[in-house]
């Protein structure tokens, strides 16, 4: 049965083929609940397969997947009470109005249509979709479909919320409306399982992300832990005179492998390693520089470094 | 004169691959107008007979002249589909004749009205039209093709007014409706009702099957071919007017 | 399984009323459905009355009435059949699917909007048809009948455009299929012209045909004949054509378990 407190949505070894391709293989992590999980990795790396486990749309070979406690094979229905799915594709109907889509999906939520109707009205509120509330949602601009989607999917507050690649598509403003959606979402309470291929977008959003890539996971942790991972700190010095790129580089030579970058003119060691900073500027002894510093590397460092790992670790 | 000859040919021969690797041409050019010549000929055949009229012989030439209306259909299909990917004002833009782009069309139309007729003639010859001479194979063949010009031509222009290649198709199929069926098609101007029968007797369709009959025998050339070619030349420049105007404007 | 039973009476309603809501605000539906049928049956009338009426008894109103009301239901099938195809692509059903409804639900909704197409059909085709001396000739409780026979002919009808976008792999493998196979069901059954005018090869496919069953029972319905034969028919090939599209169409939209 359901957990007083721990984790609300548990996976063990959830392994899964489609004919010959390895979709998922022996893919294991927990979710706290009220938590923001980001489940990031390439296309192909399983994270839509690990999404359709969860939401009863598909079963695995082997392992098992509960949510609150419930089996996701086994006591499917219960679990399908604590969901909701909002997939890669706006599932609405074109041809209804955003305010019926609502009310529609609030009537198979078993809501009276007097109850069904007053929660759209508050989600069309939320998600500022007022003035398209009675326009066919064929005619909504991708962002607007996202958002309406998304409050199909809160027309009854279900614990926890799969988003599949949420913001796939969108131009950068809807995406970061959609994002404000979502950290309102988390501010609410519930526990979300985002998928992104976005590096940008985990960092974002998720409080812990898991790393999945040829159907394994390969890191998992808070973007800072993960930032950690790729190791110390990068050092990157940009010279005034870019004729002296090379001189730069072969000076940080002993540091790593410094990285010249020349459109923005600077020369980067990504793991200089800690207290490194007053020996490289010693060695860079008469060379001008505007910038000297030290920064982490970035998620898309780690991730394209994790990521390129033949197996998990 | 050089570069018009050469870049209609290549528009035209790019519009005839396009038809071909398009199933849904496929399908009306052979698949639906043999379908409705099988049926009318099935279901229809014994009934009119008691009228007289014969479609073993009669009604080869009204699927001919449907099949070319299919084909005005398809050609209203690409019309829009290039407007609406850009295709149209991209050769509007390029440095060739201004007619290449709308004379390569017609010679994808006429190739593909050209693709449709042979089958259907054949099946035709097989369940009993029978030509006079060469000259009326020459002719009927003729007569056909200038009728799938026209009609391309016609509802190629609806491609430039409509929203989207299928909403295209769905307005120049209104008009094939009544044009083919109420004509001397499917059944003789004595058995319309009263007040049609002047509209089936003088209609374009008509005159078209008419002719194309009398290439075959039946009924005479030199009384049909004035009226045929009044409405197909008539039509011809009207559209092929409004289609250069309608080019010229299209973005 | 009898959560799904409970579901599908508690939901059934709500997607029904979306099915209608989709039927009515589609202009190519009502097109099919009714705008269609209406211009075949004033040119077929125009082209063939003449000729028919020499081979039969009775205005020829009285014998395409019934059959391009069964026409207009085939045909209007298809955008349903193209609806539930969509459906199942675009991750509606996904969404349905995790949801604590009975998966079949849409498929419900969707044959119960078809007696909505019913209606329009039988509403149109009857009143234009009067005006061409189409007649109930058989008293109320045969017009009820008649009209209840159409209801029953699109229930069932739609389950075969429902099981085909089941199996189909694009909208392009699913449409014009199904058009091609309604216009081989109608042409081939009595509706156009009695049976022994069709070549003799033929007339056995004509005789064994759904559209035929339901355009007799209509037809006799309408003008009198005898009536077990047909309304048996129409009953039999109703029940063959639900179990077999119906589990094929049924089967796709089901849960891994």
């Amino acid at each position: 049965m359901a957990e007083v407190s721990g984790p609300i949505v548990q996976i063990e070894e959830v392994a899964h083929s489609f004919g010959s391709t390895v979709a998922l293989n022996g893919v294991s992590f927990e979710v706290e609940a009220g938590e923001v999980l980001g489940l990031l990795g390439p296309n192909g790396a399983g994270k839509t397969t690990m999404i359709n486990v969860l939401s009863t749309l598909l079963v695995p070979d082997r392992g098992r997947a509960l949510v609150a406690g419930h089996d996701v094979v086994a006591q499917a229905s219960s679990v399908r009470e604590l969901i909701a799915l909002t997939g890669q594709f706006a599932a609405l109907d074109d041809v209804l109005t955003g305010r019926e889509n609502l009310i529609l999906f609030g009537r198979l939520r078993s809501l009276s249509k007097r109850h069904a109707t007053r929660r759209a009205e508050e989600l069309l509120e939320r998600f500022s979709l007022v003035d398209a509330a009675d326009k066919r949602v064929g005619s909504y601009s991708g962002g607007m479909r996202r958002r309406l989607d998304i409050a199909a999917s809160l027309v009854v507050a279900t614990p926890v919320l799969f988003l599949d690649e949420p913001t796939t598509g969108l131009d950068p403003r809807s995406r970061a409306e959609l994002w404000q959606v979502v950290r309102a979402l988390r501010d609410d309470g519930l526990t979300i399982i985002l998928t992104t291929q976005y590096l940008e977008e985990a960092d974002q959003l998720s409080e812990r992300i898991v790393v999945l890539n040829h159907g394994r996971v390969v890191a998992e942790g808070s973007p800072d832990e993960l930032k950690q991972l790729a190791g110390g700190q990068a050092c990157v010095v940009m010279p005034v005179d870019l004729g002296q790129l090379e001189e730069c580089a072969s000076a940080l030579a002993p540091f790593g492998t410094p990285v010249v970058d020349r459109d923005i003119g600077s020369v980067t060691v990504p793991d200089a390693g800690p207290g490194a900073l007053s020996s490289i500027i010693a060695h860079l002894e008469g060379i001008d520089l505007t910038d000297i510093s030290l920064r982490r590397p970035t998620l898309e460092e780690v991730f394209l470094q994790i990521t390129d790992l033949p197996d998990g670790p | 004169m050089r570069t018009l000859a050469a870049d209609t040919l290549i528009l035209g021969a790019r519009s005839v691959v396009r038809s071909r690797r398009n199933p849904a041409t496929v399908v009306s050019a052979f698949i639906f107008p043999l379908l409705f010549f099988a049926l009318f000929f099935i279901v229809m055949r014994r009934v009119m007979a008691a009228q007289g009229f014969d479609y073993a012989q009669l009604l080869p030439p009204t699927i001919v002249a449907q099949a070319m209306l299919f084909a005005g259909m398809s050609s209203a299909y690409y019309v829009a589909a290039d407007r609406l990917s850009g295709l149209t004002a991209r050769l509007r833009s390029m440095p060739m004749h201004r007619a290449a782009p709308i004379l390569g069309r017609a010679v994808g139309d006429l190739v593909r009205s050209f693709i449709s007729l042979v089958p259907i003639s054949v099946v035709g010859v097989i369940v009993g039209m029978r030509f006079d001479n060469a000259l009326g194979v020459v002719g009927f063949a003729l007569v056909a093709l200038a009728f799938g010009l026209v009609a391309s031509l016609g509802m190629g222009l609806i491609g430039y007014v409509a929203s989207s290649p299928d909403d295209a198709v769905s307005i120049a199929s209104m008009p094939y409706l009544p044009l083919l069926m109420l004509s001397t098609g499917f059944a003789p101007v004595k058995n319309f009702p009263g007040w049609l029968q002047p509209f089936v007797e003088w209609q374009p369709v008509t005159a078209v099957i008419d002719l194309l009959r009398a290439f075959t025998g039946e009924g005479d050339v030199g009384s049909t071919l004035p009226v045929a070619a009044a409405w197909l030349s008539g039509f011809g420049l009207l559209f092929a007017a409004l289609g250069a105007r309608a080019f010229k404007k299209a973005s | 399984m009898s959560a799904g039973v409970r579901s599908l009476v508690r939901h059934g309603p709500v997607f029904a009323e979306r099915a209608f809501k989709r039927f009515i605000r589609s202009p190519s539906n009502v097109v099919s459905t009714a705008g269609f049928p209406l211009l075949l049956l004033l040119t077929l009338l125009a082209v063939f009355s003449h000729a028919v009426e020499g081979v039969e008894d009775g205005p020829y109103a009285q014998r395409l009435v019934p059959m391009l009301v069964v026409s207009g239901l085939m045909f209007g099938s298809v955008s349903t059949a193209v609806g539930f195809f969509t459906d199942l692509s675009q991750g509606y059903m996904e969404r349905i699917r995790t949801m604590p409804v009975s998966a079949a639900g849409p498929l419900l909704g969707a044959v119960l909007g078809e007696i909505g197409r019913a209606a329009m059909a039988l509403a149109v085709l009857v009143a234009v048809g009067h005006g061409f001396e189409f007649r109930f000739d058989n008293g109320i409780g045969p017009a009820i009948g008649f009209f209840l026979v159409a209801m029953l002919a699109s229930v069932s009808i739609v389950w075969i455009g429902l099981a085909m976008a089941a199996v189909a792999r694009s909208q392009e493998a699913l449409g014009p299929p199904l058009g091609a196979l309604f216009l081989l069901l109608l042409f081939l059954s009595r509706g156009m012209v009695p049976v022994d005018a069709y070549p003799g090869w033929a007339q056995p496919i004509v005789r064994f045909n759904p559209a035929t069953a339901y355009v007799t029972a209509m037809d006799r319905l309408a003008r009198g004949g005898e009536l077990v034969t047909p309304i048996l028919g129409s009953l039999a090939w109703s029940a063959g054509i639900i179990a077999a599209f119906g589990w094929i169409a049924v089967r796709s939209v089901r849960r891994p378990r």
